[in-house]
């Protein structure tokens, strides 16, 4: 909701476990129903081909919960080097790794214990060996600078409430030349100093 | 995104994803929609 730096009077903290909260259910009990759409029938709105859902676990699938498509700004290219932040249940990190190859290489963030146990899990059946998952946040990342080609994202932006670090941490883990290929929101209508510090709005 | 140091931002696309979700949301309320977008370091 936020589109400058730190949220004055949000607690981070308290953000952070209201968010894990939401995406632990998604983990856990993705068909419970959601303020959003989830799995395949999302993935069909926002736009994902068939092909690329192919190489994705259907467990990964179920638990997607993005709201745009990083594939359709651009195709990755093999031997790229990929990171993907708020991976979720890894399914934008599958797509990239099939994308990229075995001579590119993946790194799946996120902040949720029971997305990354999920996407892990996932990940050991799959043999992909340039794909990994890692626990971290979007303001502190877990990769070296300047390692990656491209980042990908889709719909995690929004939940952090200091925007500016996360896109200075985007920066530097970014080769010069490299690009960010986001999905995200957009909020058109003002909102007010009051609703930025309602965590159930960040959320819901 | 350009305060990060980011140069040829792009909305690439714009839909409508949050309606017809099970659960009430509060997207509609702000005008929230979907979006795409791109950008590249220097």
């Amino acid at each position: 909701m936020s589109n400058g730096a730190l949220t004055k009077g949000l607690d981070r903290q308290v953000l952070r476990e209201a968010v894990q909260q939401e995406y632990r259910e998604v983990a856990q009990h993705p068909d419970k129903g959601f303020h959003f759409h989830t799995g395949r029938k999302l993935a069909g709105i926002v736009g994902y081909r068939d092909d690329w859902l192919a190489c994705v676990p259907e467990d990964v699938l179920a638990s997607f919960a993005g709201t745009g498509n990083p594939f359709a700004i651009a195709p990755l290219a093999p031997g790229e080097r990929v990171v993907d932040l708020g991976c979720g249940a890894g399914i934008d990190s599958f797509i990239a790794a099939h994308q990229v190859g075995s001579t590119g290489s993946v790194v799946g963030v996120d902040m949720t214990d029971e997305m990354l146990a999920k996407a892990r899990a996932a990940h050991k059946r799959s043999g992909l060996d340039h794909l990994r998952f890692e626990k971290g946040y979007l303001e502190a990342l877990p990769v070296a600078d300047g390692w990656a080609d491209v980042i990908i994202s889709n719909g995690v932006v929004n939940l952090c409430p200091d925007k500016l670090a996360a896109f200075r941490e985007m920066k530097r883990v970014l080769k010069p030349g490299g690009r960010l290929q986001i999905g995200d929101i957009l909020v058109s209508k003002p909102v007010s100093e009051k609703a930025r510090q309602n965590i159930d709005l960040w959320t819901g | 995104m350009k305060a990060a140091g980011f140069r040829d931002f792009a909305v690439t696309w714009k839909a409508t994803v949050f309606d017809g979700a099970p659960q009430k949301s509060s997207a509609a309320a702000f005008g929230t929609v979907g979006i795409n977008f791109r950008a590249r370091k220097p």
